[in-house]
């Protein structure tokens, strides 16, 4: 690596803060308050260009994260004792942190819902030639996360999408047996605490960043076959069902 | 017929034990009385089970391994309702226990010297007695899993196995809510208390031609 | 004996897609800065601490999967690390380079590294180790087999290193506990 201080292209860097009067550090560099002549090819720059081997342009070296393929379909893939480990150590560090049952469920809502928007971006992104245009229906972007979204995330989709029937702004996801919880169980003394709030987060992460503000839970309902079934509990706020019914009407 | 299942850990503690009741004639109890055994952190089992003079060590009823012997009261059977009698969890820290801990620990030095140094060391598989036989395994990380059984009982080593890699891993290691390290005191230490991991190895044991 | 580290990836691991492993790892190591007011050291601290916690149940895993038993020397040590635990659990393969003149000490470098995709450090992060989690579960598993470690992060890609690299070094052999009363 070359001593010399690679020109950061970040606005933290402080490009923001040069004025006109300011020259440029290695001589060539964009200025914004001059504009773009303040780095055109000009006689001397060019000199300056061709002696250069390289001119790296992002903070790190030979590897940069923004050369990297994103869309690449080579997936990499890890065993799924390491994400329980993770996650296992997640919840005691959280139950460790909070103090009480409801505050260590928000803690793993919050950690869900950086994921889920992230993850929204990631998929919508990879989808290319489908990725027409956005959802913009409450039905279509539930549907879309039941499917295509937990398929990315744990390999097949979810089980169930309902709508309650008595109460219009909740919607249910069922997941037989969540990825993230398969090995949780939770002792008595911990009371009703159920770790797919993490994945609850996902959901909320994913439903807020399409403009779909919702609070989501996650309930157990186990059964004779899936005792780890659990139900996903999507309550939309009220601005989402006018903005639906000004759109034409909840779809069925 | 398997008479009780413990495991040890590397600080020499019992972390979980668990002794079975057989019916028959080689067990004679005074009479039975319902009581709710709870185990050591207050959860109630729901098990009737006989009504003991309190242990104090010497004083056992039964011997180290939880095989009675003869007594004087000739009683009917224990009434036993509910899971799978016994008890889960009350001889942790008896002196059966730690004497059950010593001759092992002591035939494990032994057997590693014994045997030729240059081949792969050697390891106690089991060690009987008149009455019983003891199957012993250690994993790498100093955990020990031991089963009492009668004499007829040749080889449980896969058993031992079967019980480390499966139901050990699966509901005591990935189960992020239950600990691993017990804390290192001989006479407050934790136990292994996760109802799935206790009602997973008894359903596994009592499923086994050997068990009765 | 024990099995190798692709036996075991291909028949008895179930797999899942790295991305979730990551953004998973990337919220907690936000949530601790934003915790710790961005204190980098103890952010390290805790991860260390995380990951031990990890660690003394990972060794319970890899042993009950691969049948390993303890390793006499620090190089079987290294290998069975590299060939058999990375790529059980990550399925990754790093090196193993410098060894110490005593054979206590090496170097492990990852050519990838499934935890740090696609992170950028801030350019105030200066002290943050991102893969702290790595050492702890080093020197957790370690310490179950009574091998007393130290792991430690030498360079790292996403300070700007062009490898990432992890020094290992053993202090010593932990004796096995003996019960009370006995010498």
């Amino acid at each position: 690596m070359s001593e010399e201080e690679i020109i950061l292209p970040s606005i933290a860097s402080g490009v923001k803060s040069l004025t006109v009067n300011d020259r440029p550090m290695h001589e060539f560099g964009y200025n914004p308050s001059l504009g773009p002549h303040s780095n055109e090819i000009t006689e001397s720059s060019l000199n300056i260009l061709l002696n250069r081997k390289t001119i790296s342009l992002t903070p790190t070296s030979t590897h940069s994260i923004y050369d990297r393929n994103i869309l690449g379909t080579k997936k990499h893939e890890l065993s799924i004792s390491s994400l329980s480990f993770l996650f296992g150590e997640v919840v005691s560090w959280s139950h460790r942190s909070s103090k009480g049952i409801q505050d260590l469920e928000n803690r793993l809502n919050g950690l869900g819902y950086k994921i889920g928007q992230r993850t929204l971006e990631l998929v919508k992104l990879r989808e290319r030639f489908k990725n027409t245009k956005r959802e913009i229906r409450l039905v279509e972007m539930l549907q879309f996360i039941h499917s295509t979204l937990w398929k990315a995330l744990f390999g097949e989709s979810a089980n169930e999408l309902e709508r309650s029937q008595d109460i219009n702004n909740e919607y249910m996801i069922t997941d037989n047996c969540p990825l993230m919880a398969k090995f949780i169980n939770i002792p008595k003394d911990y009371g009703n605490l159920n770790c797919s709030a993490l994945t609850a987060g996902i959901i909320e992460g994913a439903l807020d960043s399409a403009g779909f503000y919702a609070h989501v839970s996650a309930h157990s309902v186990p059964t004779d076959y899936m005792p780890q079934r659990t139900v996903f509990l999507i309550k939309v706020e009220e601005e989402v069902l006018i903005r639906e019914d000004l759109r034409g009407g909840p779809m069925n | 017929m398997i008479y009780s299942f413990s495991i040890f850990d590397r600080h020499c503690n019992c972390i979980y034990n668990r002794r079975y009741i057989h019916d028959g004639p080689l067990l004679t109890q005074s009479k039975p009385s319902s009581v709710n055994l709870k185990n050591s952190i207050g959860d109630p089992l729901g098990v009737s089970i006989t009504s003991l003079p309190p242990d104090n060590g010497s004083g056992d009823n039964f011997s180290p391994l939880g095989i009675t012997t003869k007594s004087k009261e000739s009683g009917s059977s224990s009434a036993i309702n509910g899971p799978i009698p016994g008890y889960i969890n009350k001889y942790n820290d008896s002196n059966a226990s730690k004497l059950l801990f010593g001759i092992m620990y002591s035939l494990k030095n032994i057997t590693a010297k014994l045997g030729d140094l240059a081949s792969l060391f050697n390891t106690l598989k089991s060690f009987s007695t008149e009455n019983f036989r003891v199957h012993f395994m250690e994993s790498a990380t100093g955990l020990k899993f031991v089963l009492a059984t009668d004499n007829e009982v040749d080889n449980l080593q896969h058993i031992l196995k079967e019980l480390y890699t499966n139901y050990y891993l699966n509901h005591v290691v990935y189960n992020a809510l239950s600990p691993v390290e017990f804390g290192t005191d001989a006479n407050e230490h934790g136990k292994i208390s996760n109802s799935d991991f206790i009602n997973a190895t008894d359903s596994f044991l009592t499923s086994l031609s050997v068990f009765k | 004996m024990s099995r190798s580290g692709e036996e075991v990836w291909k028949n008895s691991t179930e797999k899942i897609n790295s991305e979730l492993f990551t953004l998973t790892y990337g919220s907690v190591v936000a949530q601790l800065c934003s915790d710790y007011n961005n204190n980098y050291n103890l952010v390290n601290k805790q991860l260390d601490s995380m990951g031990y916690n990890i660690g003394i149940r990972l060794i319970e895993e890899f042993l009950a999967k691969t049948g390993a038993a303890r390793c006499h020397t620090m190089k079987e040590t290294a290998e069975i690390i590299l060939k058999v635990g990375f790529k059980m659990f990550l399925n990754i393969t790093p090196q193993v380079d410098n060894w110490s003149l005593d054979n206590r000490q090496f170097s492990l470098i990852l050519n990838e590294n499934p935890l740090a995709d696609f992170v950028e450090l801030p350019s105030d992060a200066k002290d943050l180790w991102y893969s702290q989690i790595l050492c702890g579960v080093l020197r957790g598993a370690l310490h179950m087999v009574q091998l007393d470690v130290s792991v430690w992060f030498v360079k790292d890609v996403l300070k700007g290193d062009d490898i990432t690299e992890l020094k290992l070094k053993l202090n010593k052999i932990l004796k096995d506990e003996v019960p009370a009363g006995e010498d």
